[in-house]
């Protein structure tokens, strides 16, 4: 961890060659969070100390606003040699993120063919494999050997985002093996590639979902995955660090669905407009409160029992509630299941089924319980009949819900994360009260 | 991943003992045959593992869940369990060994060559949820004197065995980790070059005892392929590759959510576990819940004279319960994302618990005119109309708070924040609710009644 005060003391005593030493000791990642405790002139004199290769990693790190500051603050020759060096998918991302006279002036300190290149990947929706690669990946042709090859990456190694994948093309670009460097530095010099490549490389479409490929990265467990379009030639890959961010980032995601939010997948934490908080939470809310107000009309229809049996009310947030947690507890098993891709919709039915039983079992315990509990504290032993009865019957339903809402959406093409937590327990309400008051009906002859 | 039909095939070949089957799966990818492992029965297991290697078992294992591969080595004879054990890298046997009785891993470890066995015993000792419980020790170290060129050949030598070669430890002669180089840089540098003059001092290590989450962290944030494992004294012990560091964030997100949803469980086994299995990991905050929610009901038992003399009062139970329940969840669901990812740290913390209060208040001031409106056009009720408004707007302020107070507190009495859970919250909200629902209710018509009578009095009076 990096001493601020120490950094701090040597910024304000103006001592750069002390300052170059000191920050030899720090890692990239470490620096770029130092930058955001810093004042804004002490960023520029901080980064001005810093070692070519560090700089850039540094700009790769930071956020939109301190990245263009920086680059539209020092000397624009030196900010153009930086933007060359840095990862294609993260300046496609900071230009996406800039406002148009701000993206023009980032544009004109890059070179014709950097541009080319990355409106190419501008073009690609954010979510998808081809919104998430890089194309700074290395690529040869077949007829090489496992020599020419490690000659030729000595002199490349250090402009690439990953060298341990080496991607073998034909002439029409297509993607037709891979060799490690590790198979390469394990080969015989005089190998052709052709010989000791993988042919079976795993890949993905540029246009299939982010998530995927973080899958397949994980599954396979991959270093890189090559992203081909619909001829199978190759346009980029996506790296494992970007798998990780992927995984954090649709965690999180499907979290805040769950709860219903409507949120970007990073939040920001120092968003202080409470209504722009307020305004991402209200649409499900409402949903729910529409729900509710029909929970609300099947009391009122029994509102001549309740009266009857005042005692019927009492019971009204355990059932209520329990319904609720049983299907939130299934729906959040279906949702990590479905993100992670242990579960799929194939055995919808079989699941639905095996829920259900989970469901009557978890129904059955807790309906003996709250009725054993009804009856001591109000000593009928009917009533305490009715809420047994209602709570395994509430249980059993709210288990297969929970399991089918999201399963359903996500077979519809839909995000299953999208507020099932809400919409499930709004519905289950619904009908929890409606079977609990049916049960009384029957049971206490109202 | 495989289309369904070619599974159901592939079922079909290997069911049928087929030559064909032999040969497509020795071209399989491990996960793809883990996959196809999954969807047979246990009793045909044994039949389809005889078709593969020993070396390609192991490779399948270690795509599977400890306690899947456990099942299944059960199936096989015990020879063939130690050959497939020999072609498995060291972290993943112990996992295996994790999952065994201690007496059956004790009896395959002494079967294993001597020095897998040392090495063994040591791992074991480990907590399985640290970085030295998650690292391998194939891993390849060179020399600080050495050169370029020899540094190569080390590689060479020592990278087939090895987890990862893109990283090359430098060590001196007690095994203290002095530096590192990637293999990259390797390969970049001149052949004649001394190792001590390229390499990288300032490396980034883990203690063996450091939490196995953490170490995840640090290979995400640093972008890292792997990182070292070193004791007190800064020995190199192992590393933990970055598939390893994924795996266990995958598992940290699926217990988070499953934690929020009052799930207890460690792993993502439940979708395979037995019955009763998933349903004792679920229980626990039912029960909890449930008793949570008899307060609730004594809450109204309280106050059970308003219903009887309003019965309407009892219609806007559900909604009042329900959307506070909703707002805390997602005020939940924001804090424990944010503790866990640290992007909700001590700068903005004051901040953020005061904008997710206000956010509260909004949305309580929205809600509460909506339905309270409602409440007025259904039951004609100015009284209750108040009542019910007024407590959506307090409600969900309250609710919010509870939403984001709760975890936070559990973070600083180092209790996990995840276990406060939705259901766990919305009890809470719920008993909170109830009580400010009531208190209103009653204030509220009793003034209206006193209000009442005075305009009865001054009518009277006139």
């Amino acid at each position: 961890m990096i001493e601020i005060e120490k950094i701090y003391g040597i910024i304000n005593e103006g001592d750069i060659e002390k300052l170059k030493n000191e920050l030899k000791n720090y890692h990239p990642v470490d620096i770029a969070e130092l930058l955001d405790e810093l004042l804004p002139e002490q960023c520029i004199t901080l980064f001005g100390a810093l070692e070519f290769d560090d700089a850039v990693q540094v700009l790769e790190e930071i956020d939109t606003d301190k990245r263009y500051f920086i680059l539209t603050n020092i000397d624009p020759d030196y900010a153009s040699k930086l933007i060359s060096e840095m990862s294609s998918d993260i300046l496609a991302d900071f230009l996406g993120e800039l406002k148009n006279g701000e993206r023009k002036k980032i544009l004109s300190l890059m070179k014709e063919e950097d541009k080319k290149e990355l409106k190419n990947l501008l073009a690609y929706d954010e979510d998808t494999a081809g919104g998430r690669m890089t194309t700074d990946y290395i690529a040869f042709p077949q007829h090489l050997k496992a020599k020419d090859v490690l000659d030729r990456l000595a002199e490349i190694a250090p402009d690439a985002e990953t060298i341990y994948y080496l991607y073998v093309i034909d002439s029409q670009g297509k993607l037709v093996g891979v060799i490690s460097l590790r198979d390469l530095i394990l080969a015989p010099e005089d190998a052709p590639i052709k010989e000791f490549m993988k042919t079976d490389v795993k890949k993905i479409n540029v246009s299939a979902p982010q998530e995927e490929a973080a899958q397949m990265i994980q599954k396979y467990g991959l270093l890189a995955l090559p992203v081909v379009d619909d001829n199978d030639v190759l346009l980029g890959i996506v790296t494992v660090d970007d798998a990780m961010t992927v995984t954090e980032e649709e965690t999180t995601e499907d979290i805040l669905k769950f709860s219903g939010s409507d949120i970007d997948k990073t939040i920001n934490f120092e968003e202080i407009s409470p209504w722009s908080r307020a305004k991402r939470r209200l649409p499900w809310i409402l949903v729910a409160i529409a729900g509710e107000i029909i929970s609300g009309r099947v009391i009122n229809n029994f509102s001549e029992a309740l009266q009857t049996i005042v005692a019927l009310s009492f019971f009204i947030p355990v059932l209520m509630d329990m319904g609720g947690n049983v299907g939130t507890q299934s729906a959040a098993i279906v949702i990590r299941g479905l993100a992670t891709g242990t579960l799929t919709t194939a055995s919808m039915i079989k699941n639905i089924l095996r829920e259900a039983v989970i469901g009557a079992i978890l129904g059955l315990i807790n309906g003996l319980v709250v009725a054993a509990v009804t009856y001591v504290w109000q000593g009928e032993i009917l009533l305490g009949v009715t809420v047994g009865i209602a709570m395994a019957i509430n249980l059993t339903i709210a288990a297969a819900l929970g399991t089918f809402m999201p399963l359903f959406w996500h077979k519809m093409g839909r995000d299953p994360a999208v507020a099932s937590g809400p919409f499930v327990t709004t519905l289950l309400d619904v009908l929890g009260l409606f079977i609990y008051f049916s049960t009384a009906a029957k049971i206490l002859k109202l | 991943m495989l289309p369904k039909k070619d599974i159901v095939l592939l079922k079909h070949l290997v069911l049928n003992k087929s030559e064909e089957a032999q040969k497509i799966l020795a071209n399989l990818h491990p996960a793809d045959i883990a996959e196809i492992l999954d969807e047979i029965k246990n009793g045909n297991k044994k039949q389809f593992l005889q078709m593969l290697s020993s070396s390609k078992i192991a490779e399948v294992l270690e795509e599977l869940d400890p306690s899947e591969s456990v099942e299944i080595l059960e199936e096989l004879p015990e020879e063939e369990i130690v050959k497939i054990l020999e072609n498995m890298s060291v972290d993943e046997i112990i996992d295996l060994f994790q999952e065994m009785p201690t007496t059956q891993a004790e009896h395959l470890l002494a079967k294993l060559p001597k020095e897998d066995y040392e090495e063994l015993k040591e791992l074991l000792k480990m907590a399985e949820d640290t970085a030295g419980g998650l690292m391998t020790t194939d891993y390849v170290y060179i020399f600080a004197d050495e050169t370029v060129n020899q540094a190569i050949e080390d590689a060479r030598k020592f990278g087939q065995e090895a987890e990862t070669i893109y990283y090359l430890y430098v060590v001196d002669n007690k095994k203290h980790l002095q530096g590192v180089l990637s293999l990259r840089e390797l390969i970049a540098a001149p052949r004649d070059k001394k190792i001590k003059d390229i390499m990288h001092t300032n490396v980034i290590s883990v203690k063996v005892d450091d939490d196995q989450e953490e170490v995840a962290k640090i290979i995400s944030r640093y972008g890292l392929l792997a990182v070292p494992v070193v004791d007190d004294n800064n020995r190199l012990l192992g590393i933990v590759t970055v598939d390893d560091a994924m795996e266990v964030l995958e598992a940290e997100n699926t217990e988070d959510i499953h934690k929020m949803a009052g799930i207890t469980t460690e792993e993502d086994v439940l979708l395979n576990s037995s019955v009763w299995e998933a349903s004792k990991r679920r229980i626990f905050w039912l029960i909890v819940c449930l008793f949570g929610d008899m307060i609730s009901g004594k809450v109204i038992d309280g106050y059970s004279s308003v219903i009887q003399s309003v019965v309407a009062v009892a219609f806007f139970i559900p909604v009042l319960m329900a959307t506070g329940g909703n707002i805390g969840t997602q005020s939940l669901a924001l804090t424990v994302r944010g503790i866990a990812t640290e992007e909700l740290n001590k700068k903005n913390l004051f901040k953020f618990i005061l904008g997710e209060t206000l956010a509260g208040l909004q949305l309580g001031i929205i809600c509460g005119a909506i339905i309270s409106a409602v409440a007025y056009t259904w039951q004609q009720d100015i009284k209750l109309s108040a009542a019910v408004g007024l407590a959506m707007c307090f409600s969900l302020t309250v609710a919010s708070l509870v939403g984001v107070l709760i975890p936070l507190l559990f973070n600083l009495m180092s209790i996990d924040p995840a276990v406060a859970s939705g259901p766990f919250i919305t009890t809470v909200v719920d008993i909170i609710t109830l009580l400010i629902y009531f208190t209103l209710s009653v204030n509220l018509i009793e003034i209206f009644n006193v209000q009442n009578s005075i305009v009865q009095q001054i009518g009277v009076i006139v």
